[in-house]
């Protein structure tokens, strides 16, 4: 796992998931339940916040969102 | 076409290849939506499912939720739509109101209903259904159920909402009339089966043979994405809550999409701003938008189509009376809709609702039944407890929220749904639920909760301009931020709790300011 990975699993599960769903890097996060409207509006401020990227409305997309590997490799993609 | 069972094999002799369902992972021609279906209904013969039975359907949005949906009425059962996001003990409290024995689930639903009680559970996704032998559509009267809504009332105890067939197919002939539609359409599937909106998705559609694009439920909480979907699936015909439209314009990111395919946008079910409306309809450059207005109990009885972008400050009327239904606004304490009971030109009233797609009855609940029905002139009519009004001026019908919901402050009877549209169209918010603080002894007040506002909110500033546009004894006397957002079963705002929410942060701050200056 790269850190960013690592650091997004921690925020998620502390933080975001209520009702106790383990979120490894590939969980569907949407479908499984495990992340409601407002968690992805969490996800989005604290990523803004703890890796310094911009995230415009059309970023916040099904593709970008839907696992913690791809949340990673968005946030990857920007702070490169 | 006098009922529902032959709908989805009546299209597959007519069209068997052309394209039915268009789900997130793959595409289901007429032949195999048919087939599907014809097999879950076979799963449900041999659960021992008759003519006349209830059965459960929790299953999230997919192609085989409509399957499903269509399996159990062409059976003469009874379907039953389960939101999936219930908790079991939600899903126990229906399946015993109700008396449901089987029920037709699926993989991420599964957990939902193990723990119900149900006798048996139906997978709808299982591959293994196909290698059935289809079970043939029986014959059925018109006037056989086919479907219950169930909501909670007040004290939650689920009520079921029974449609017809035959009013089923009353809704059906009216949004085809008002919002014509072709094989060649391509149709947004979005409002989950337990919501009274799918009724268009799920029978009106089919009905015709256009081709149903399934939204599934992330789409309705990414807006860019379901705008993606929206363009590249070039969808024609779009009905959802307007929460949603509000989205699509504050998140969707619009700028950068072609709605160009868009004809249709109905929406309806909740109140919006009207610089929403017109936001949105300034990136939907060929759609006409319609707001549809009917509880459950009647399912569509009026609409609007906008011609132009309404302008904000402007409410958006609920319009005129759809075909074959006829309403009366009568004075709230009259027992019957008789005309000697009729408001005056103007004033709101109860809405009375007649008509070839008003509900048959609530389940098994004579003493509901008996509150809202009422045989005159010639007409049964169902009380619907919305305030509605004529505009003397335009002859357009408005709408003043629930009669339930009416309150008074200072001697004025408010209207809190429509402080909220007010409070909304301030700039900057864009969810705002309005409480009432009752005062022992004193004046009760209001508190507007403004849902998750961006950082740099100033509630001072909001309480001003909101000061400036309501009368006096309607603004709100303090403000409170509320930090999550709530939604209902159904995707609309859950106003109700939010609302309570609101109230109980500004007694806790008061209590607290009270505990500090002593």
């Amino acid at each position: 796992m790269t850190t960013i990975d690592a650091r997004l699993t921690n925020f998620i599960t502390d933080e975001v998931v209520v009702d106790g769903t383990a979120v490894g890097p590939d969980t569907d996060l949407l479908l499984s339940g495990a992340v409601d409207s407002l968690g992805v509006i969490r996800i989005t401020h604290w990523i803004e916040d703890e890796f310094g990227v911009t995230v415009e409305p059309g970023d916040v997309t099904i593709e970008n969102f839907q696992t913690v590997a791809k949340i990673a490799a968005f946030v990857g993609e920007r702070t490169s | 076409m006098s009922t529902l069972t032959s709908l989805l094999p009546d299209r597959a002799a007519e069209r068997p290849d052309a394209t039915a369902i268009v789900d997130v992972s793959r595409t289901w021609t007429w032949a195999e939506a048919a087939h599907r279906s014809a097999t879950i209904a076979r799963a449900l013969l041999d659960a021992g499912v008759e003519r006349g039975d209830r059965v459960g359907v929790s299953l999230r949005k997919c192609a085989e939720g409509v399957c499903a949906m269509h399996a159990v009425v062409s059976l003469g059962a009874i379907a039953v739509p389960i939101d999936p996001a219930s908790p079991a003990e939600r899903v126990e409290r229906i399946r015993r109101a109700m008396s449901i024995r089987v029920v037709v689930a699926h993989g991420p639903t599964f957990a939902n209903v193990e723990d119900a009680g149900f006798e048996s559970v139906i997978s709808a996704d299982n591959a293994l259904l196909d290698g059935l032998d289809p079970a043939i559509p029986v014959v059925v009267d018109p006037t056989d159920h086919a479907y219950i809504i169930t909501s909670s009332g007040s004290t939650g105890e689920p009520k079921g909402i029974v449609h017809s067939h035959e009013t089923a197919l009353g809704y059906v002939h009216k949004s085809l009339e008002l919002f014509p539609m072709t094989v060649d359409d391509r149709v947004a599937d979005i409002a989950p089966h337990h919501f009274d909106i799918s009724t268009h998705s799920l029978w009106s559609v089919p009905s015709i043979g256009a081709t149903l694009v399934v939204f599934s439920e992330p789409y309705q909480q990414f807006p860019a994405s379901h705008t993606q979907r929206l363009q590249d699936e070039a969808v024609t015909h779009w009905y959802a809550v307007p929460f949603l439209i509000q989205q699509m314009v504050l998140r969707g990111d619009l700028e950068n999409r072609d709605l160009s395919a868009l004809e249709w946008v109905q929406f309806g079910g909740e109140v919006i701003p009207s610089a929403m409306v017109a936001a949105f309809m300034s990136h939907a450059p060929n759609a006409t938008l319609a707001n549809v207005f009917g509880p459950a109990e009647t399912n569509m009885c009026t609409f609007h189509v906008l011609e132009t972008p309404p302008s904000a400050d402007t409410v958006i009327p609920i319009g005129r009376v759809t075909p074959r239904t006829r309403l009366r606004i009568i004075r709230p304490n009259a027992p019957t809709p008789e005309l000697v009971h009729e408001s005056a030109v103007g004033d709101a009233g109860v809405g009375w609702v007649a008509g070839d797609g008003v509900m048959v009855e609530y389940f098994e609940d004579d003493a509901r039944n008996a509150a809202v029905f009422a045989e005159v002139d010639g007409d049964r009519w169902y009380r619907t407890g919305d305030l509605v009004s004529t505009d003397p001026a335009t002859g357009l019908l408005h709408f003043h929220g629930r009669e339930d919901m009416q309150i008074k402050v200072r001697g004025h009877r408010v209207e809190v749904e429509g402080i909220e549209v007010e409070l909304e169209s301030i700039d900057g918010v864009d969810g705002v639920v309005v409480g009432v603080l009752r005062r022992a002894g004193g004046e009760d007040e209001l508190v507007a909760g403004v849902v998750t506002p961006p950082a740099d909110f100033d509630p001072a500033a909001f309480l001003s301009i909101a000061r400036e546009r309501l009368p006096s004894w309607s603004a709100p006397a303090q403000v409170v931020i509320l930090a999550h957002k709530k939604f209902t079963g159904s995707g609309k705002l859950a106003r109700r709790a939010l609302r309570d929410e609101a109230v109980q942060l500004a007694q806790d701050a008061e209590a607290t300011t009270v505990e500090a200056t002593r």
